[in-house]
């Protein structure tokens, strides 16, 4: 078992959660459940504002938002447990975000020992 | 805005939304389910006062008190135990707002309301506290109203019910109606009902001797959520609210004729 990272991708604001409509949220709650009940979810994590700022570099330049590029923006995490990476891949696949056009970067967990 | 609407409203939505909130919030949180629908009738009347009252005043307390407890939930997220089988989905924003609206969605709701009337019914609790228990919680009676129903006094009420609020609180979780002693208590549950369709039919206070309203939804609703759940032959009980029913509203029109 591995320990995996889903970074929610979104590229319409208006998907991050507490601001989509009910039916939308309702989507997540199933997928998590189904997370949950296969003994998957080791954290639902949360999901993110848009508000941000990025610190860079040795001089420490902070810039405004975390990118410019809207698809970019990590709208969210949680953390699975999972067999192996194609098992975290085929889970990441229920994720609602996906038929609203976003995406979800599957990170498996480094392990000092892997 | 009719005087008499917040009463009456605080008796037809209060048992429902404290009963939903309870699921959300866990048995344990009994006094904060209380305070949220509180908080949502305040705010509903501040409100009403300079908007009017909505078309549909009973969904706008919904929405408030759910509003509420999502407020509550977001503040303290890791310094209150909610309920077990929630708390994994009020831990994150991901998925609090949509697990509140499903223990508030028509089924859910009703099923809520019976699985508190089962929890009144606690074994352990003497069987007036039991009554007085659903009374408060589930039909939004004050202190002083039960006080006159059950013809005792204000203070011996008042510590009744909060000793039985404490029991209820102490008990881990809110009844199953899947439990093995739902035979034991379906017999309490039935005094419960009739007693409470009693109290409909002669009213509560002096003032107002007979009060359509509650004792009609009483009848309807806990019945009809029985009816849902408990096999045929545990129906039949249930069936004499339904015929005093009847029975009141043939007194009532014999009333006015003699009148």
């Amino acid at each position: 078992m591995g320990e995996f990272v889903y970074l929610i991708r979104n590229s319409d604001p208006a998907t991050l959660a507490g601001s989509g409509p009910n039916q939308s949220m309702q989507k997540w709650l199933d997928w998590m459940r189904h997370l949950e009940a296969g003994g998957h979810l080791k954290n639902p994590g949360q999901p993110l504002s848009r508000v941000g700022s990025v610190v860079r570099g040795p001089d420490r330049v902070v810039t405004d938002g975390p990118y410019a590029e809207t698809k970019d923006v990590i709208g969210g995490f949680l953390i699975i447990e999972a067999a192996d990476l194609a098992d975290a891949v085929e889970l990441a696949k229920g994720c609602p975000i996906l038929s609203r056009g976003g995406a979800v970067e599957v990170r498996a967990v480094a392990r000092p020992d892997a | 805005m009719d005087p008499d609407l917040p009463a009456v409203l605080f008796r037809r939505e209060s048992g429902r939304l404290v009963a939903a909130l309870t699921r959300v919030f866990g048995v344990a949180n009994l006094a904060l389910a209380e305070d949220v629908v509180q908080d949502a009738f305040c705010r509903a009347l501040e409100v009403w006062k300079h908007t009017g009252v909505p078309d549909n005043p009973a969904a706008w307390l919904m929405a408030a008190a759910k509003n509420r407890a999502l407020d509550v939930i977001r503040r303290e997220r890791t310094a209150t135990a909610y309920a077990p089988e929630m708390g994994r989905w009020l831990q994150t924003e991901w998925t609090a707002a949509p697990a509140i609206d499903e223990a508030f969605a028509g089924e859910a709701i009703r099923d809520e309301q019976l699985r508190m009337i089962f929890s009144c019914c606690h074994p352990r609790l003497p069987e007036e506290a039991q009554i007085v228990l659903v009374l408060h919680i589930l039909c939004g009676f004050s202190t002083a109203e039960i006080a006159a129903a059950l013809l005792s006094g204000y203070a011996g009420i008042e510590k009744r019910l909060s000793r039985g609020k404490k029991a209820l609180a102490a008990s881990k979780r809110l009844f199953d109606l899947r439990d093995a002693d739902f035979d034991d208590r379906l017999s309490s549950v039935h005094r419960a009902l009739y007693l409470l369709f009693n109290e409909g039919y002669h009213g509560a206070g002096q003032r107002a001797p007979f009060r359509p309203t509650s004792a009609g939804r009483r009848c309807a609703s806990p019945g009809c959520s029985v009816s849902l759940h408990a096999p045929e032959r545990r129906r039949r009980p249930l069936s004499r609210p339904s015929w005093r029913c009847t029975r009141r509203a043939c007194r009532r029109g014999s009333t006015r004729w003699e009148s």
